[in-house]
């Protein structure tokens, strides 16, 4: 298969950036996105140009360090795959691919297509966590948790903190996100206790941070690549209502 | 005199750690804030520790070599995690998982570390569900268990096909909640160049690469803690993450620590075959796959031919033509044995020509037994995400059709040595989780490697590293503008200029490829006097090339992605050769570490432990020099000493 | 305001929501007393309603209030919206084509439309009624005793003809209210004095509605607004975390059906106005 690729290329994160136009040819329909851009990128060594920054890391769609919008879609037209999962038999061979970094203010480039998402462990650390200091807690099975809880829980902490909901996101919102670790939490029986100052503290930092509001257009669900549902988002708003009442 | 104390503590075995946590010495909470501690990386082992630390009132500074703590590989686990609760009632205790763990270990572990690892399991798992791990849970809201390998019991906790990352996020969770109140420093984007030593020779500090701006960093503390996995990558093609390397602890074995057992490396029998050259990455289909699947491959030398060359599909061959190799052969444990048992009867059927996809090197893995037993909603219940995984992969729909499977480098039980209390060789420098050799032996069985890297991290280092810190409470905080740092820094700098005045053609991937296949074909699962010697001469040529023909391009001075992985070629150019050396010396079979030349009749194993139960442990000697191999020798008290059987 | 910015976004969401849900309730009222312009009774009906709703003292209180909510939803809208896009400073190349709700994605784009209907709205009908802007009133016959009795004596004629009822076969040939009164023959008949006169919305209605332009305008901007409430109404039910597994089919049905009741009824009235009368 044959690709003509437009690059976002940007040297640094004051830099001003443009699209750079590459063909790769001869490629498999079994490589994987980022192999794709492996195989453009030696073919850029080889020409002496620096090749593509972009960040990956376990290629096994759990690490959540990839992070490209892809024709529109942030990890690409697949659905609930991130983009090291996505390969190249979603494409038509000679069709032109736009890649570009995530675009939030709160995600700013740091070189070609990586970004910098510290903002996201900074929500976390304002409270997406129990305070459980080593040692000294119960055994396991002294609280037993519905299993429905447990399972809605589960597939809260599915969230790999990509940031591709906030990349989807017409308002560059971080709420899935942020309703991800909220509900996660809130449905365990542990995590109770500090439910009302979790979410306060979250959504607190998340304003702070520049992200944008939520309006429930479920972008951020479409392109979630583990799936996460807008009825966290939901239930973030009730914990938050909750927690002032 | 033997250089390696194990510091064991004497005293039976069930009692060694009480005895050892009674008389440690402590540092009282006024002196710990005068106490700097550096922790690189941040995956299991990392986080819990600086986390751990942090909150009792250490200052932690913690290295990340991703954007955030949570991208760590062992978000990348998958199965579970063990731990001798017994809930299932089925006669799992503490003896047991450590008689387990140094079974599957192939009898070359240290016993009063596993012991220890047993017997904090459980701790591990009340733990994590106070952090607020969703671990799967029955229709009574009590924790579920599934089986793994290598074991008779139910004592694996999973949350459904994502333990790993749902304890990593546990642990990046309590690291976070340290960070937020101040007791915890995050560095993020940062890799570990060198460990520095102080004039009397302990580990008082890194040097780390600012890998966004490309800027020289000096970090110091009074004790250095390598949380930094294990360094599988050296093989190019493994289901490590693209990022992990063993630099970091290659720099620390460069500095005198001592590397222990580097050609154990563990084979994992399900992952997805290798379909083309451009390949970067192995994906794992989790072990507990074999919970339910079962593993075949064709009776007939024909049928595998005509799959081979794609004219048939495995639907298409009867159930009487099927071989269910591990089952024939190991009717007791069947497609549950452990790792490096599977991943040789992989090999030795494709080998004998029978693998059934078109490069010959697969076998199945099929589930149409358990889908006609359980229906397809459980499976899908149980496997969902990794039969995605898969279909997303492969583009073939594993309820209908068997998934296809081979051997893939998995984890490296090898690692810096260290002694009970996780200390290396170098006073100061301690090494959890993968990064050290301790607890797996020859073989890791599945979910332990969770297990061990939260143990070391939440409930071992917090006692052993206060123990060391203990003498250090008036030392007053570490200078980094002393000439030791100097000097190392101005190696680093070096080092990275002589990469860029190379100058040659190839890209550090290309010769990372070729490192590889040496790896995997002379240091891979079956080793042999010759392949192995092959392999240390063609790391020496390759070694030489690399130095005449690299290429990087862009500059030291911002984010390049060419120059770290340079930079990290370099070392596993090193290591690979240790490897090789180590496994070349290790003239038995055991655990992950197959000799050709000594196996059964049968084609298992055949460990001498007359000659080698012991750890291999390596002490560099300098540039050019041959390393010399210590030895510390195994001694089974309170566990008898057997071939492993899991025939019957 | 400058207190409400330092909000939650969630409350600031919170807010917004409730206000919406009012106007939609709002809506409904309104949409039902115009319906009442398609019986054939001259407007009777319609008249009685309008009368009500202009001169109830409760009704009063709730129009302030219903302004204030107006206002309120729009600046809030408009905040959110300024954020967001201040969260986005540098956007795509290729727009996102992610599957998204039905509308959510132009709220501010309907919502500017639906402010510029509430514009014209407010030209043609409200302000009439303040007196701003000049329309069409009536005048009820108990009420000519209150006019300048100059003006009525000079005027006789035209006083006659507007309580002329077309419909010469009635008993009574004078109508009890006399309605359509331009603004020019309202103070030559009755005097600048006069204060016992009300707008004639019926009759504003029916000509606004018979001219094509004003109707295919009208027509598009209800769509806007329906199109605003399609996402509107889940939306609101969402932010206040009234949403789960269970209800969010039926929310985003009940939404759209509610949308769709509410662009019908105003266009049937307005069509029906332009086809009927």
């Amino acid at each position: 298969m044959d690709f003509t690729l437009k690059v976002w290329r940007q040297e640094g994160p004051k830099a001003k950036g443009r699209f750079e136009t590459y063909k790769v040819t001869n490629i498999s329909p079994d490589c994987s996105f980022l192999e794709m851009l492996d195989i453009l990128n030696e073919s850029l060594v080889a020409q002496g140009v620096e090749p593509v920054c972009f960040d990956h890391d376990c290629r096994e769609g759990i690490c959540g360090m990839c992070s490209l919008y892809i024709n529109g879609h942030p990890h690409g037209p697949d659905s609930q795959v991130t983009t090291c999962q996505l390969h190249m038999r979603k494409f038509k061979s000679g069709e032109t691919i736009y890649i570009e970094p995530w675009r939030s203010a709160a995600f700013p480039v740091i070189k070609d297509l990586v970004v910098d998402r510290q903002a996201f462990d900074k929500i976390i650390q304002a409270g997406g966590f129990i305070s459980a200091t080593t040692g000294g807690v119960p055994d396991g099975n002294a609280i037993p948790i519905p299993k429905k809880d447990a399972d809605t829980a589960m597939d809260a902490a599915a969230c790999i903190g990509c940031g591709a909901c906030v990349a989807a996101c017409k308002n560059a919102s971080a709420m899935l996100f942020v309703s991800a670790k909220v509900s996660h939490l809130a449905h365990l029986p542990q995590g109770r206790l500090e439910a009302a100052e979790r979410v306060k503290k979250m959504i607190a930092k998340m304003d702070e941070l520049g992200f944008g509001n939520c309006t429930n257009t479920g972008a951020c669900e479409a392109e979630c690549p583990k799936g996460i549902k807008i009825l966290h988002i939901a239930k973030l708003n009730r914990e938050f209502m909750k927690a002032h009442f | 005199m033997n250089k390696l104390d194990s510091k064991v503590p004497s005293g039976p075995l069930a009692e060694k750690w009480t005895k050892y946590k009674a008389s440690q010495h402590l540092v009282n909470p006024a002196n710990k804030r005068k106490l700097d501690v550096i922790v690189v990386g941040t995956g299991l082992a990392g986080a819990s520790a600086a986390a751990s630390l942090g909150a009792l009132g250490f200052n932690v500074k913690i290295f990340c070599i991703s954007d955030s703590p949570r991208r760590a590989h062992s978000i990348a686990a998958q199965g579970g995690i063990n731990a001798a609760k017994n809930y299932q009632n089925d006669g799992d205790s503490v003896y047991r998982l450590f008689y387990d763990t140094i079974k599957g270990g192939d009898y070359r572990a240290r016993e009063a570390n596993v012991y220890r690892l047993a017997e904090v399991s459980n701790n591990i798992i009340d733990q994590c569900v106070a952090q607020g791990v969703p671990f799967a849970r029955d229709y009574a809201g009590y924790l579920d268990n599934r089986s793994f390998g290598g074991a008779q019991v139910s004592r694996t906790f999973y949350a459904k096909g994502q333990t790993g990352q749902q304890l990593l996020l546990g642990a990046y969770g309590a690291l976070s909640s340290e960070i937020a109140k101040g007791s915890v420093k995050l560095y993020a984007r940062r890799e570990m160049m060198d460990l520095v030593l102080d004039k009397e020779g302990h580990a008082c500090g890194i040097i780390c690469r600012n890998l966004v701006t490309g800027e020289m960093e000096r970090y110091s503390g009074h004790a250095v803690l390598l949380c930094t996995g294990g360094y599988g990558n050296v093989y190019f093609l493994s289901t490590n993450a693209m990022n992990s390397n063993g630099g970091a602890a290659w720099k620390a074995y460069k500095k005198g620590a001592f590397f222990a057992n580097p050609c154990f490396t563990q084979i994992h029998p399900t992952c997805i075959p290798v379909h083309g050259d451009y390949q970067s990455k192995l994906t794992l289909m989790s072990e507990s796959l074999r919970n339910d699947g079962r593993i075949w491959v064709p009776k007939e030398k024909s049928d595998a031919e005509r799959l081979q060359r794609g004219e048939i599909t495995a639907n298409d061959i009867p159930e009487e033509k099927r071989d269910y190799y591990l089952e024939r052969r190991y009717p007791a444990f069947g497609n549950l044995v452990p790792r490096d048992v599977a991943s040789r009867a992989a090999k030795e059927r494709c080998d004998a020509g029978y693998g059934v996809n078109n490069t010959g090197r697969a076998v199945f893995l099929d589930f149409k037994s358990a889908i006609e037993r359980l229906g397809r909603h459980k499976i899908e219940e149980r496997y969902g995400n990794l039969f995605q995984m898969y279909q997303k992969i492969t583009d073939e729909n594993p309820y209908e059709v068997p998934m296809k499977i081979y051997p893939a480098v998995h984890y490296t039980m090898g690692g810096l040595w260290v002694d009970y209390e996780l200390q290396t060789t170098i006073p100061g420098l301690f090494a959890l989780g993968e990064a050290n050799f301790s607890d797996h032996g020859a073989n890791r069985l599945g979910a332990s490697a969770l297990m061990q890297g939260l143990s070391d991290g939440y409930f071992v280092i917090p006692y052993t590293l206060q123990n060391f810190l203990s003498s250090h409470i008036s030392d007053g905080p570490v200078p980094t503008d002393t000439p030791e740092f100097d000097e190392a820094e101005k190696a680093v700098r070096g080092k990275i200029e002589s990469l860029f005045a190379i100058n040659g053609n190839e890209s550090p991937d290309s010769i990372h490829k070729r490192l590889g296949h040496i790896m995997w074909e002379y240091v891979g699962m079956g080793r042999t006097k010759e392949s192995l010697e092959k392999a240390i001469d063609e790391i020496k040529k390759l070694r030489a090339e690399f130095w005449k023909t690299l290429k990087v391009v862009g500059t030291a001075n911002e984010m390049n992605p060419e120059l770290e992985k340079a930079l990290r070629l370099a070392d596993f150019l090193e290591l690979g050769e240790l490897m090789a050396k180590d496994a070349l010396n290790r003239e038995e079979s055991c655990g992950g570490h197959f000799r050709e030349e000594y196996q059964t009749e049968d084609g298992e194993a055949k460990r001498d432990d007359e000659h080698f139960m012991h750890v291999a442990a390596w002490e560099y000697k300098g540039e050019g020099v041959e390393p010399e191999r210590h030895i510390e020798p195994l001694e089974y008290e309170n566990i008898k000493v057997a071939t492993r059987n899991y025939k019957n | 305001m400058s207190k409400f910015l330092k909000m939650a976004s969630v409350t600031q969401k919170i807010t917004l929501a409730l206000l919406g849900l009012f106007l939609m309730l709002f809506l409904l009222l309104h949409g039902g007393i115009n319906l009442c312009m398609l019986r054939s009774d001259g407007g009777a009906w319609f008249r009685a309603a309008a009368h009500f709703m202009g001169t109830n003292y409760i009704v009063k209180v709730f129009e302030v209030v219903l302004f204030a909510v107006f206002v309120l939803h729009i600046l809030i809208g408009l905040v959110l919206q300024f954020q967001n896009w201040r969260a986005r400073p540098v956007g795509y190349k290729v727009s996102n084509k992610s599957r998204t709700q039905a509308g959510s994605k132009f709220m501010i784009y309907t919502g500017i439309l639906v402010f510029i209907f509430l514009c014209l709205h407010m030209v043609n009908f409200y302000f009439v009624k303040l007196g701003i802007v000049e329309g069409k009133y009536m005048v009820e016959a108990a009420d000519v005793q209150y006019a300048d009795p100059a003006c009525l004596q000079q005027n006789q004629e035209k006083l006659l003809a507007l309580f002329q009822n077309p419909d010469s076969t009635a008993i009574n040939p004078l109508k009890p209210v006399a309605d359509n009164i331009s603004k020019e023959d309202l103070t030559q008949v009755f005097g600048t004095g006069f204060t016992h006169y009300e707008p004639d919305f019926y009759n504003m209605a029916k000509e606004l509605f018979n001219n094509t332009a004003y109707l295919i305008i009208y027509l598009v901007l209800l769509l806007a607004l329906g199109i605003h409430l399609i996402h509107a109404f889940p939306s609101a039910f969402h932010t206040l975390g009234m949403n789960g597994p269970r209800v969010d089919k039926p929310v985003k049905a009940i939404g759209a059906v509610y949308a769709v009741i509410i662009v019908l009824m105003f266009w049937a009235v307005a069509i029906g106005m332009n086809i009927l009368y």
